[in-house]
């Protein structure tokens, strides 16, 4: 495989007032120009679903109903899957079966990172340090679980921090999911 | 308390969750649907990208069907209108229609969200076009605006850096790989300011399309990068262009857009997948000029009748509106030093140029005379222009009047204690550059006119930028697009038909980059057409809004449309004595 050949599968969902929710999935290069991106229709789990699962709600909708729809329905898998903190509840267990993944955090924020390890679903992981796009002072952790032996994600995130912001593209999949959530709506409407 | 505590109730949650499904493992009955939002690709790959390894077509409405394949896998859209045939069809670009199911069909109807996919223009510019941090706040607003749009009409007033903003706008596009083959229309004036321009504000290098035709149709079937060329080369190589593809083209002379003319009609043939053009042009004048302009940037926008007669302003504005930019430099620029406009000075001749003007004005006005009631405007036209050139000069006596009184102000001006102060003045006619070359010859004028070639265009001006203290200039060849902020005086010295050149002109000093207050001499001779011409523009200047755009660059469109048969005969009617 040649280096600049990795594909970064971002993962993120957008969840209305109504708690639909929607789940979209962005393969960029390592440059960040999207390739392909899926996106899946809204969700809204019903009363016995929201009982019968309780607080696990979140993450059955993602990791059972949204990222399956959209990681099959891929024309070519990522090399690595990216989600960020605010999908790790619904994401968390679908990236700890399709490694390599990674959870991404800014540390612009003290409470959105994790210090020096993290468990993502039963996996202690340890932080990686990469470049943030655009700011001089900030970085960003990356908490990456993959063989060992065989790093593709870190060689992916190394080769992608220089060229591109590792975390917009998580924005730009919320705002395009927020657009077709509105256009949802106001069809119902 | 550490993250690293939190697995056990995720464990535990998990495991619940397990629980469930292994008793009821049909509770999401099914996975929801998924729509792909297709991502277009240009056709040729961009600088940075060599080694593309899919292919996806662009859609576009002017490239039909839209055939999309990514990573191997076909899929199909709706049928785009043609514009050629069915010039009032929905220009979009077709629904996806590759799913299979009604839900992911109405999915798919969001394709056009895609642009929202792509790397905004600050993160693409902020390694890679280092100079995108010296725009103002507009102009990067500009850029996104070009960025995020297909069809896009920036009506900027002049000077407020247009071929900046664009310029960056195709590098953020080039290296979001979003574009590849991209092609300038402008004014052949224009060329090397706008190679000029696009290198330094973003890095790009432009091959220029001139030439011999089979050089140029070398260049148009092989050339992947950004090319230029003038609307006649357009005209000339229409043929080659039809079968080319373009991911952009830019049209930077908008005034010829106008019209329905050959030239136009083959611009808008060239096949393409966004289309923009630059202006200083206000929205509200001549809508039907705006609508024709709009033929190119967005085909089917308006119907084809609307191109004739427009529809009410709201409707224009409110189908413009997505499309269309424009900002004020009087909103943006506001540490732009003042324009201050003199004039027109009223001037008389005197001796032979008075007397050959008066024979002149007599004798042809009995040769109209003579034509009778088959008169037409195309008759009045050469008696008009030979007495506008008497008004300037007469040339066997070398008399003047205005070069007389311009001489006079620019010895005043040109003072050696000022060395930074320079001025241009323009004319109409090359012929009377030459004279004023001769005449004003003490302060080592620099000639620039339609007749140079592009070399000799470029060194006058860079002699002028660097050493030179005044500039004779066509108003023709130099009044659009070039920037002369080094000039503080503009003296026209003849009017001419179109008030939008005169301003053009004189924004060409009065822009972005100006440091002084540009001063703008105006000339009239008492008692000669110049004054009447002057006349029946002031007295149209109530209507100057809807005026001043309508009229057009030459005399024989000026005549077909808004001067009236006796309206220029009132004009070459001899003064009554």
């Amino acid at each position: 495989m040649r280096q600049d050949d990795y594909l970064l599968g971002y993962l993120a969902h957008y969840q209305t007032s109504q708690r639909a929710y929607y789940g979209g999935l962005l393969i960029t290069n390592v440059r960040g120009i999207p390739l392909e991106f899926r996106h899946s229709e809204g969700i809204k789990p019903s009363r016995l679903q929201a009982t019968l699962y309780g607080d696990s709600l979140d993450a059955s909708v993602g990791s059972d109903a949204l990222a399956p729809a959209l990681y099959d329905a891929l024309s070519a898998k990522p090399d690595l899957l990216l989600i960020d903190t605010g999908s790790r509840i619904l994401f968390g267990s679908f990236l700890h079966a399709h490694r390599p993944a990674a959870l991404l955090v800014p540390l612009d924020d003290p409470d959105k990172a994790f210090a020096d390890s993290l468990s993502l679903d039963g996996s202690l992981l340890q932080a990686h340090d990469f470049d943030y796009k655009g700011s001089t002072s900030e970085r960003i952790y990356a908490y990456i679980e993959e063989d060992h032996g065989h790093p593709v994600g870190t060689s992916a995130l190394d080769l992608a921090q220089k060229t591109m912001n590792l975390l917009s593209p998580f924005d730009r999949i919320r705002t395009v999911l927020s657009e077709i959530a509105q256009a949802e709506q106001s069809r119902k409407a | 308390m550490r993250f690293h505590a939190v697995p056990s109730i995720l464990e535990h949650r998990r495991g619940f969750r397990a629980l469930l499904l292994r008793k009821m493992p049909h509770l999401w009955q099914e996975l929801p649907k998924t729509a792909d939002l297709a991502i277009p690709r240009h056709r040729t790959p961009a600088v940075n990208a060599p080694d593309m390894f899919f292919l996806v077509q662009s859609h576009s409405a002017l490239l039909g069907t839209f055939d999309v394949h990514v990573l191997g896998t076909r899929y199909r859209t709706n049928k785009n209108p043609d514009p050629e045939t069915d010039p009032q069809g929905s220009p979009l670009p077709g629904a996806l229609v590759s799913t299979d199911s009604k839900t992911a069909k109405r999915l798919s109807s969001y394709s056009q969200l895609y642009g929202l996919l792509y790397p905004p223009p600050n993160e693409v510019a902020v390694d890679q076009i280092p100079r995108y941090s010296e725009l103002r706040s507009y102009q990067k607003m500009g850029v996104e605006f070009l960025v995020k749009s297909e069809h896009a009409l920036l009506a900027d007033d002049m000077g407020m850096g247009k071929t900046a903003q664009c310029s960056i706008a195709i590098a953020v596009l080039r290296r979001s790989e979003r574009i590849g083959r991209t092609l300038i229309i402008c004014p052949r004036a224009l060329i090397h300011q706008w190679e000029e321009e696009a290198k330094q504000w973003a890095g790009i290098h432009i091959t220029t399309v001139d030439g011999p035709p089979a050089i140029r149709k070398h260049v148009w079937e092989s050339s992947p990068g950004v090319l230029m060329a003038t609307p006649n080369i357009i005209l000339n190589d229409i043929e080659v262009l039809r079968s080319c593809r373009f991911d952009l083209v830019v049209c930077d002379d908008v005034s010829l857009l106008k019209n329905d003319g050959k030239i136009t009609q083959a611009i808008r043939r060239i096949p393409r997948v966004r289309s923009w053009c630059l202006t200083g042009t206000p929205l509200e004048n001549n809508p039907e000029d705006i609508i024709n302009v709009m033929e190119f940037v967005f085909p089917g926008l308006f119907k084809l009748p609307d191109r004739k007669h427009a529809p009410s302003r709201a409707v224009i504005q409110k189908k413009l509106k997505p499309h269309f930019l424009r900002r004020r430099k009087v909103d943006h620029l506001t540490e732009l030093p003042a324009k201050q406009s003199i004039g027109p000075l009223a001037l008389e001749m005197t001796g032979k140029q008075r007397e050959a003007y008066c024979l002149a004005e007599r004798k042809q006005w009995e040769a109209l005379q003579a034509i009778g009631i088959k008169i037409e405007k195309f008759h009045i036209f050469s008696l008009i222009n030979a007495l506008l050139q008497l008004c300037n000069v007469y040339e066997p006596a070398r008399q003047s009047a205005k070069a007389e009184a311009i001489k006079g102000q620019l010895a005043d001006i040109m003072d050696p204690t000022q060395p930074e102060v320079k001025a241009i003045v323009f004319s109409r006619w090359v012929k009377t550059l030459q004279f004023l070359e001769h005449e004003f010859r003490e302060f080592k004028p620099q000639l620039y006119h339609g007749g140079l070639s592009d070399n000799a265009r470029k060194n006058v001006l860079a002699k002028f930028r660097n050493e030179g203290r005044l500039l004779l200039m066509s108003t023709k060849a130099g009044s659009r697009g070039l920037n002369l902020q080094e000039a503080s005086y503009v003296f026209h010295f003849d009017r001419g038909w179109n008030p939008m050149d005169e301003m053009q002109a004189e924004d060409r000093c009065w822009r972005f980059g100006q440091k002084q207050t540009v001063s703008v001499y105006r000339y009239i001779q008492i008692g000669t057409i110049e004054e009447r011409i002057n006349q029946v523009l002031l007295r149209k200047r109530g209507q100057f809004d809807q005026y001043i755009d309508s009229m057009a660059e030459d005399t024989d469109s000026l005549a077909e449309n808004q001067w009236s048969l006796t309206e220029l005969i009132d004009l070459v009617r001899p003064t009554e004595k």
